[in-house]
Parts: structure tokens; C-alpha cells; sequence
């Protein structure tokens, strides 16, 4: 369970999506099951350090970031090795801990055929 | 008989490696021409240039005038070979965002990235052995800024696929059960998304054909660079008399497409080639600069080509070849060439060669969560 603290105050809390993939790749943020943020068409999924909302608007919620990846671009030979090539990492700061880095455990991405779905959650804890 | 068991014993050899040694690969475009034939002009032809290179190849050549692929390269793509830290889809096209996020543009090529490294094993006459190392890299790759809109449309159709599957992911819901037990989630999941599968299908078609089309555009002018050495022994003697050869060359090449269709791949390739060689063969070393041109039609998987190369300096000669290639999958190439090469005596070449493709071992990135 990976949390980030928050408090009362208005300052805002920054978000960024790191993706490193050599097949086509799209993020996607949420708070509270509503998307706010998606990367932008040609960043391969990656998104730039984004403010998400204050400390105080963010309390108690979580964040999700969904990255989706497509390997069906790729050859058999190029899947197997994009695989263990593919990185995502998170990093959130503004909150009263600072900068943190989050990442997700690659046993728990999702892998459909072509399609690989990595679902992280932070819980922006008071 | 010899030759006949030779051949045999490399092709399996070959065909076994392929099979067990690199069985987590990655493939990348294209089996290079190796510079370490390019110096001693045993290559079917000396200009040539590949895209992206594989991680290891190997190029066996058979001369018409006798023995059993006395000539042997293999060559390696050090980027492949190491562990890439950031490679983005993109790197791979020499593309990158533009300033605003909204397009794509040129980006220069990180010289690494096309690094082939490339030893060669060289019988030209029987008493004549040679030794050479090479290297290459692409400095420079121009695409057409209509392929890079056409790059830009192939990429934005993804990216409406990506939005459609997330909006599956979206209407699945069940977060909490994602959280509290992935394992359970993903199996939901999979026989839910599969179900909608054939929703996607629809448009799938239409982005995998867009961007698999892209693959395939060529940049209309590159320039390749490139060095190499090899030492020559003679009388099968390691200390006896040997002297050496080296010399640095560039190939640029300008391609140009026939039609103008999405999924085009044949092309009008020309190009130009400057080579600065120094021979050191006792009384008979030579300083020569070749300046060459080759045409070459690409149909698809056939490349038929012309090259013609004129030495000065030391030495006035020419180099005058037809060559043909032929791409039998991503990873076996067939190649020969038919001509006039350099020197005055044992100046024929006439060459069938196989080049083979292999691809890098896997390479672990280790996870962990925080």
C-alpha cells in the first residue's frame, strides 16, 4: 500500500509520470475514479511535473495512474525483451514529507495479449 | 567433399545458435554490411547502409573461384549488447517531440545507438590470410517532414486506442478488488476485457496497420561513417612476414520513394561514398582516395544495385559491380555480386553470401515497490 502524506495547506502537490518503453505507451490520472490528467499524444506516456491539486483539495483521496502499453507494434523477438525494458516510476512532491518516489511491482502488471495495464494507487494520507 | 561438409557444419552451427543461444531477443531493423569486409572490398558492395542494427550478426561470403566461405564476418551492435536505459519508441525512429508536445520532429541520432563492431575473417588467395576489425555508425537521418506527419497520424491513432481501452478498464470498475487482491482482479479482468475485445478489434486493425506502416518509412538522406583495420598473414605464418591495412570512410545515401503510399516500401536509393585507405603491403603499399556512386532499386524485400568506385592517389583503378539482395525473413538476408573489383589480377568478384540476424539476450530490470 503506498501512501503520501498531505496536510491542510494550499500549496500544490506536483505529479510526475516517468515511462520508459520501447513500445507505445499512454498514462492516465485519477483522483477519486475521476481522470484528470492524460499524457500528452507524443510524451510515450510520460508526463511532465504536473501540480494535481493543493494539499488540502487532495487529502484523503487516491491517486491512480493507469499506464497502458501496446506491444502489437513490435516483433515476437522485440516483445520479450521490451518486457524487461519497460519502466514506469512515479514521483510526487509538495506534501510535507517532500519528494518521494513510488514504484509499482512488475508482478502486479497486468498483461493481456499485446496489452500490459499498470495500475498504480496512492493513498494521499492526512 | 571438404567444402560440401563445411558449408554444412556453419549452417547448422549457425541455424543451432540462433535456436539456443539468444532465445530471449530483441530484434532490431536490418543485417548490416560489415565494415570489416568493406576494407579489404571483399564485401558484395562496399556502399551500402543499414538501419538499425541487430544485436549480432554474422555474414558468411562464397566466392565462385573455389573454397567454402573462407569469408566470414561477425559483427555486434554494442547498444543492443548493453543494457538501455531509456529507449523510448520513439529514439528508435531518431524522432522526438516537439517543444510544444504536438508533433514530432528529426532529433539527431545518438552515435551509439547504430554502432556495429565487426571482425572478419579473409582468405582472398590461399597463401593470404586476413584479419580486420570495423566500426560504424549513423551520424545523420532526415526523414520527410509529410513521413513524420504521416508518423505523427500512425501514433495519434494508438493513442485513441489507448483512450477506448482504458475506457474498458474504466467500466470494469471494481478498484478495491484490484487493490485488496490483484491476482483475483487480473483474472476478472482478462475474461472482461476479452469479451470487448472485438469492440477494439474494429479500430485495431486500422491503428495496427497505421502504425506498423510507419516502420517502414525511410529517411531521405543519411550518412553513415566508418572505420576499420586488418592485418594480413601470409603462409598461414602468425610471425611471419604481414602487413596491414586501414582506412575511414563515409556513406551518404539519399532515398527516394516510389509512390507516395502509406505502406510504401520500395524506393530509388543513390548514393555517395569518399574512402581515404592506406595499404601497407611492403613495396607495394599504396595511399588512395575512392570516391564512389551506387544506384540501387529496393522493391520491397529485392534490392537490385549498381556501384561504380574510382581509385586515386598512389593507384589509379576502378571498382565496377552489380549487386543483388534479397531479404528471405528478418533475419537471413541473401546477397551476391557480379563484377570488376580492384587490382589488375584476381580482380573478379563473384560472390553469394548469407548474412544472418541475431538478437540480444534478455535484460532484467528488477522492480520494487514503494
Amino acid at each position: 500500500m503506498s501512501t503520501y502524506k498531505t496536510n491542510l495547506s494550499g500549496f500544490p502537490i506536483q505529479l510526475v509520470v516517468e515511462v520508459a518503453s520501447p513500445a507505445p505507451a499512454r498514462s492516465y490520472v485519477e483522483i477519486d475514479s475521476v481522470e484528470i490528467i492524460k499524457s500528452p499524444d507524443f510524451s510515450g506516456g510520460s508526463i511532465l511535473e504536473t501540480p494535481i491539486g493543493s494539499n488540502a483539495q487532495l487529502q484523503s483521496k487516491t491517486l491512480k495512474i493507469t499506464t497502458i502499453i501496446d506491444l502489437s507494434p513490435l516483433t515476437d523477438d522485440e516483445k520479450a525483451l521490451a518486457l524487461n525494458m519497460i519502466k514506469t516510476a512515479y514521483t510526487l512532491n509538495g506534501g510535507p514529507d517532500g519528494l518521494q518516489l513510488f514504484w509499482l511491482l512488475k508482478t502486479k502488471w497486468i498483461q493481456i495479449d499485446d496489452d500490459i495495464f499498470i495500475n498504480k494507487y496512492i493513498d494521499l494520507i492526512p | 567433399m571438404r567444402s560440401y561438409i563445411s558449408y554444412i557444419f556453419v549452417l547448422c552451427w549457425a541455424v543451432s545458435w540462433s535456436q539456443d543461444g539468444f532465445e530471449a531477443p530483441l530484434t532490431n531493423l536490418s543485417i548490416p554490411n560489415s565494415p570489416a569486409f568493406v576494407i579489404l572490398d571483399e564485401a558484395p558492395s562496399l556502399i551500402e547502409r543499414p538501419g538499425t542494427p541487430k544485436a549480432l550478426g554474422a555474414e558468411l561470403l562464397q566466392s565462385f573461384d573455389g573454397g567454402t566461405f573462407d569469408n566470414i564476418a561477425v559483427e555486434f551492435s554494442p547498444f543492443w549488447l548493453s543494457k538501455p536505459k531509456k529507449l523510448t519508441y520513439f529514439d528508435l525512429k531518431g524522432l522526438t517531440p516537439t517543444e510544444d508536445g504536438k508533433g514530432l520532429k528529426n532529433k539527431a541520432l545518438n552515435p551509439f545507438l547504430n554502432m556495429v563492431v565487426s571482425f572478419a575473417h579473409v582468405r582472398n588467395q590461399d597463401t593470404v590470410t586476413n584479419i580486420s576489425l570495423g566500426i560504424r555508425t549513423t551520424l545523420l537521418e532526415l526523414k520527410h517532414p509529410r513521413d513524420i506527419k504521416r508518423y505523427e497520424e500512425g501514433y495519434k491513432a494508438v493513442n485513441r486506442l489507448f483512450d477506448l481501452k482504458n475506457s474498458i478498464q474504466r467500466d470494469f470498475g471494481n478498484e478495491q478488488l484490484q487493490r485488496d487482491d490483484p491476482q483475483e482482479y487480473q483474472k476478472q479482468f482478462s475474461v472482461y476485457y476479452k469479451d470487448r475485445l472485438a469492440e477494439i478489434a474494429v479500430e485495431q486493425q486500422v491503428t495496427a496497420a497505421a502504425i506498423l506502416d510507419t516502420l517502414v518509412i525511410k529517411p531521405i538522406f543519411a550518412l553513415d561513417v566508418a572505420a576499420a583495420f586488418a592485418h594480413r598473414f601470409y603462409n598461414n605464418t602468425f610471425k611471419g612476414s604481414s602487413d596491414q591495412r586501414y582506412g575511414f570512410w563515409a556513406t551518404a545515401e539519399f532515398a527516394l520513394p516510389i509512390g507516395r503510399e502509406f505502406n510504401n516500401t520500395n524506393y530509388l536509393n543513390a548514393y555517395a561514398f569518399a574512402r581515404y585507405l592506406r595499404d601497407e603491403a611492403g613495396i607495394f603499399g599504396f595511399n588512395t582516395i575512392d570516391i564512389g556512386v551506387k544506384a540501387e532499386l529496393q522493391l520491397s524485400k529485392i534490392f537490385i544495385g549498381y556501384e561504380y568506385i574510382h581509385r586515386s592517389g598512389d593507384i589509379t583503378d576502378f571498382r565496377s559491380v552489380g549487386n543483388l539482395r534479397y531479404i528471405l525473413n528478418n533475419k537471413i538476408q541473401l546477397v551476391g555480386s557480379f563484377g570488376n573489383n580492384f587490382n589488375d589480377f584476381n580482380d573478379l568478384v563473384s560472390t553469394l553470401g548469407i548474412r544472418w540476424g541475431f538478437d540480444s539476450k534478455d535484460q532484467k530490470v528488477n522492480f520494487v515497490e514503494n
